[in-house]
């Protein structure tokens, strides 16, 4: 029985695993979804109520039924032939996304995690309300493009307000790539709201902090590391200033791991990496769940067994 | 299907992502787009403070379909992971890595023009 696993060729995380994999004798595949369909075949024939068939590179192939996990790490976009033109090449993507995603969507695997519930708990809006709805305090948030929605917002906060993107905060312009990170707005920023009303923004209370952490949430196991800024832009978002940070293992609270496991539960996920304020009375205050986050650079730093704990999930292949 | 189904499918922009089997947005795809930001009345507030990254450093590698890694280029095939195992691994952010500073993978990119190579 076989691993499936989704990653970019270029991913020291995936590469970690599949040698892990390969140590156990447990027979991997590893696809990007960009090889598709120059460099990947699918035939898939439904038998009964499950597709059976193959999934061939030019190197190797596996069949469907035999398949035991999958882990859905970092697929991206399909990659089509050149000559084909825009109306041909959007024919052949849709046919590509309900085709290839509808098949091995359906396959019953181990996900880690399936890919449309991972796009359903990416959404953080949604991801706030089910959190607290399963015990875990968040942030006092307002999504909004009405500048004066967010300055009444502003005034009736106590520590002050930030502004922090709701999907990715990298964009691609004037030919360099541009990143964005949680800031707190200043009385001039509220002062100046032109570009609110473009879109909708995530507007929350700054939480006071005595440090961060994330906690990777594998399976069953739940592994919390602390994050401690050593600069003022880290202090602000981590994110920013890597070089600032020093990193140890932390106690999840009983209350934290139980909110955890209802919200896994929810979003019928086996994989995210939660990310948290620790406040200086000890409270720990969800941030946003990522799950597609990373986490190696945290093993690395700590020790925690996150690569042996997630191939343990896989090998296991219990069906998700 | 019918057209009033297709548009809901497809067109919706409520429609979940998971509708469309989500993709991983190319983490060191060319910087292909030149245009300036537009201006304080239409740029979003929240892209008012981006700042630009460093260009990604990406070690020279090639990946084994054999090993199913990546692999040095000096045709030793030696897998980067026991290369180099506490290199600071470059990728999407300004020095992005797995064991460093890292971008989580938002599967969240759902091009409706596909990429083509």
């Amino acid at each position: 029985m076989t691993v499936l696993i989704f990653a970019q060729d270029f991913d020291r995380s995936a590469d970690q695993v599949v040698l892990k994999l390969n140590e156990r004798n447990v027979p991997v595949l590893r696809i990007d979804t960009s090889w598709f369909p120059q460099k990947l075949t699918l035939n898939a024939e439904l038998d009964g109520g499950r597709w059976v068939g193959e999934l061939r590179t030019p190197h190797r192939s596996v069949a469907l039924e035999s398949l035991r996990s999958a882990w859905y790490r970092s697929p991206t976009a399909f990659e089509f032939p050149e000559g084909m033109n825009r109306a041909e090449c959007e024919h052949a993507n849709r046919e590509a996304k309900l085709g290839f995603g509808g098949v091995l969507s359906s396959l019953p695997l181990c996900w880690v995690n399936h890919p449309n519930r991972a796009a359903d708990a990416v959404y953080k809006p949604l991801q706030l309300a089910v959190a607290a709805r399963c015990g875990l305090t968040v942030s006092r948030t307002l999504i909004s493009n009405d500048p004066d929605g967010v300055r009444r917002f502003a005034k009736a906060s106590k520590t002050g307000v930030i502004n922090k993107a709701l999907g990715t905060s990298r964009v691609l312009e004037e030919g360099v790539r541009k990143i964005g990170f949680t800031r707190r707005l200043t009385d001039e920023d509220l002062s100046d709201l032109r570009g609110i009303d473009v879109t909708l923004h995530q507007i929350q209370d700054w939480v006071e902090k005595d440090h961060e952490a994330r906690v990777v949430v594998i399976g069953d196991k739940m592994f919390a590391v602390g994050i401690y800024a050593g600069s003022e832009a880290s202090h602000a978002d981590w994110r920013s200033d890597h070089d600032a940070l020093s990193y140890g293992v932390l106690d999840l609270p009983s209350d934290v791991e139980k909110g955890l496991r209802a919200f896994m539960a929810e979003f019928r996920i086996t994989y995210s990496a939660f990310d948290f304020v620790i406040t200086p009375s000890g409270d720990w205050v969800l941030l946003e769940s990522n799950p597609g986050g990373q986490y190696g650079w945290l093993e690395s730093r700590t020790g925690v067994p996150l690569t042996d704990t997630l191939v343990d999930l896989l090998e296991r292949g219990e069906p998700t | 299907m019918t057209t009033t189904e297709t548009m809901r499918f497809y067109d919706d922009p409520l429609a979940p992502v998971s509708a469309q089997f989500p993709l991983t947005r190319p983490g060191l795809a060319t910087v292909d787009n030149t245009e300036s930001p537009s201006g304080p009345e239409t740029r979003p507030f929240g892209l008012r403070h981006v700042r630009v990254m460093p260009e990604p450093v990406v070690p020279a590698y090639e990946y084994s379909r054999d090993q199913q890694v990546s692999v040095s280029d000096d045709g030793s095939e030696t897998p980067m992971v026991k290369l180099s195992p506490n290199m600071e691994w470059s990728s999407i952010t300004d020095n992005d890595g797995d064991e460093g500073p890292s971008e989580d993978w938002g599967n969240d990119f759902t091009p409706d023009y596909p990429v083509q190579a």
